[in-house]
């Protein structure tokens, strides 16, 4: 995959997709919390705790990984999640956090109305958000974004 | 009047009109109706008043696989048969559960539901409960799927006391001037005629070794989904293959609900305490309990069989402790609880589930919660069973106290019971999703083949008499006439030719009554 995405857009783009919905874990409380979109490493750190737990959420991405090892490279990760369309990473950063969190909502139902789920640790998941707990897990682990 | 077996003459003979086989929901509802009638009704019992060891193992048989409970185990065998230890709940068939849907190979009744509908109201006065509209119920529930409900629809179950057909009905029945109960009364032989067109007397034996037999114009056989096929097969003096089995369909199709109780867990988004009230609520005096099935439209759409689902509060402690406080629930307040057996068993077989529970409930800040109660909840999943020629119930080599062949129970699903469980999960986990309500987690086991293989009886022995107006697809007609029969009737769940997912026993009254209607009409 060719990426046209500069280093600091990709980032900007990853951590406005950490406004995923919690799905009911423990932590839940934790959608009252602004999400920073300039920052990615406190960006990413949020979305653990927005999916449950930190513990949850790289479970769940490792899961993901162990599947589908293709993906296993944040920039693979950040194409497949859209952030190399046309005019994201820009359309992305004009939103505050309540609208990244609704426009990041919107996918995720729309990938269940489509059927774009994966089971991974026996959860029904969209393939929204799986990605993006994938990316939570490589970027813990210490993945290259380059 | 009322008659011990025992004290009957030998090799004598009573005559009467009609004789019915089986004092159970059937057979006392059957003899309830003609209570006061012109005509002479002798009720045939094997038990007594009260379970008997000696004559509840006259149940035991074998079963193919672990998925069935002990044929001794799941029903009872004595006055009220299995309405002694029955749950109470219920709810008429769907529509669609008596159509011939496609999708379903032998699917299909060859009654509607409006038929039936005047006597599913009767019904409902024995099992005591009120009039109640099961399609507007679902008002009394605050539905947490409600932007899901073209998908999955919520239903309502009615709960009986539960009702003990032998203890409520017992003096009516005895005190009707024309009814003759007699207790300990084992029929071993439905004898046909010579011509096999006809049935000529009942050969009837206690366990105390007398022996005599009864004659009647009409003979109703009503002893259960399991033994009506038994006695029907083991009548085979006359007729080689035995009674109404001409094309072999006697015992097969068996069918019963299964039941998972952990499909699987639903985690809200939102916080559910009105869900702790989903489960059983007491309305107007009525005790009702929710669930979730696909519509009628999306059954059609995914080729589907009816099934439901509801959910239930504590989702992750044990099975075990699950089972166990599910126990002293209903125990605790004199019900004996569905799947009572499952339930032992799971508490036997998790004792250190058991014990952590224990000791969770009563050092809670070291109990290991990983999710937030009020988000999370265990999905209890039934289906309707597929009719399956191949599931079926067979006598066997061996023989009890009375020389009656053992039954064989070969229990089997097949790939539409799988394909239902499979797609109704995948429908819920799209729906919580499409919807923002929350998410789907499939229970125990990574793969969904791996939770339905959990799946274990609900103790409701269906099918293997099944109606059909054709002769050469089902046992008994349109009218529970054993097909070439003139007259031998056949009363029970065994007749339900589809059985949708609701609980038999408020259908089988129902179609008692209406039986005990026709046959009055051919008396007169």
């Amino acid at each position: 995959m060719q990426l046209h995405l500069s280093r600091r857009t990709v980032l900007t783009a990853l951590s406005a997709l950490v406004g995923v919905q919690a799905v009911g874990l423990r932590g839940a409380a934790a959608l009252a919390d602004e999400v920073p979109a300039a920052d990615p490493v406190a960006g990413m750190a949020n979305l653990r705790v927005l999916l449950g737990c930190n513990e949850s959420a790289d479970r769940i991405g490792r899961a993901y990984l162990a599947l589908v090892p293709e993906e296993a490279e944040p920039m693979v990760l950040a194409g497949l999640l859209g952030t190399d369309e046309p005019g994201f990473a820009e359309h992305v950063e004009a939103l505050d956090a309540a609208a990244l969190r609704a426009t990041i909502a919107d996918r995720q139902r729309a990938d269940f109305a489509a059927s774009r789920t994966v089971i991974v640790r026996g959860w029904m998941l969209s393939r929204t958000e799986v990605r993006l707990c994938a990316l939570a897990s490589l970027l813990k682990s210490g993945a290259a974004v380059a | 009047m009322l008659i011990d077996a025992n004290v009957v003459p030998r090799d004598s003979e009573l005559d009467t009109d009609i004789c019915i086989i089986g004092a159970g929901a059937a057979g006392i509802t059957l003899a309830m109706e003609w209570a006061g009638s012109p005509f002479r009704v002798c009720l045939l019992e094997s038990g007594s008043f009260d379970l008997d060891s000696d004559t509840q193992e006259l149940y035991r048989g074998t079963v193919a696989d672990g998925h069935a409970l002990p044929l001794d185990q799941m029903r009872l065998r004595y006055f009220g048969g299995s309405t002694n230890h029955w749950s109470g709940r219920c709810r008429p068939l769907d529509e669609m559960d008596f159509q011939e849907r496609p999708w379903i190979p032998f699917s299909g009744w060859p009654i509607d539901k409006a038929h039936l509908a005047p006597y599913y109201r009767k019904a409902e006065t024995y099992c005591q409960m009120r009039e109640f509209d099961y399609e507007v119920a679902p008002a009394l529930f605050d539905n947490p799927l409600a932007a899901s409900a073209e998908t999955l629809q919520l239903g309502a179950f009615q709960y009986s006391a539960p009702t003990h057909f032998g203890t409520v009905y017992r003096n009516q029945v005895i005190g009707a001037s024309n009814t003759t109960v007699c207790l300990n009364a084992n029929v071993t032989e439905i004898v046909a005629a010579e011509n096999g067109a006809q049935i000529e007397r009942l050969a009837v034996a206690t366990l105390h070794g007398n022996r005599f037999s009864v004659r009647a114009n009409m003979y109703i056989l009503a002893t259960g989904g399991i033994e009506n096929a038994r006695l029907l097969l083991a009548s085979n003096s006359r007729i080689p293959g035995g009674l109404g089995n001409g094309n072999d369909l006697v015992g097969r199709f068996f069918s019963d609900h299964p039941t998972i109780w952990e499909a699987g867990w639903i985690f809200f988004s939102e916080p559910k305490q009105a869900l702790g009230n989903f489960i059983r609520i007491n309305s107007e005096g009525r005790e009702t309990a929710p669930f979730f099935c696909p519509s009628p439209e999306v059954q059609e759409r995914e080729a589907i069989l009816n099934c439901g689902f509801d959910f239930r509060s504590n989702p992750f402690s044990s099975p075990g402790a699950s089972s166990f406080k599910v126990l002293g629930r209903e125990l605790s307040k004199g019900k004996v609880p569905d799947g009572f057996f499952q339930h032992v068993g799971r508490v036997v077989t998790d004792l250190k589930g058991v014990g952590s529970s224990a000791w969770a409930t009563i050092f809670p800040d070291n109990a290991p919660i990983e999710v937030d109660p009020r988000h999370a909840f265990l999905v209890r999943y039934w289906g309707e069973p597929a009719p399956n020629p191949d599931s079926r119930v067979t006598l066997g080599a061996d023989r009890d106290k009375l020389g009656m062949p053992k039954v064989q129970l070969d229990w089997r699903m097949n790939d539409l019971d799988r394909h239902t469980f499979a797609r109704t999960l995948d429908l819920l986990g799209l729906e919580l999703g499409r919807t923002g309500v929350g998410r789907f987690r499939i229970g125990v086991g990574q793969e969904v083949s791996e939770v339905f293989d959990q799946f274990v009886s609900a103790e409701h022995a269906m099918g293997t008499t099944r109606m059909h107006k054709e002769l050469d697809k089902g046992v008994v007609d349109a009218d529970c006439r054993v097909h070439g029969i003139g007259n031998l009737y056949v009363a029970g769940s065994s007749v339900f030719p589809s059985s949708g997912h609701a609980n038999p026993t408020l259908t089988l009254v129902a179609m008692a009554i209406r039986l005990a209607d026709h046959i009055k009409q051919k008396m007169v």
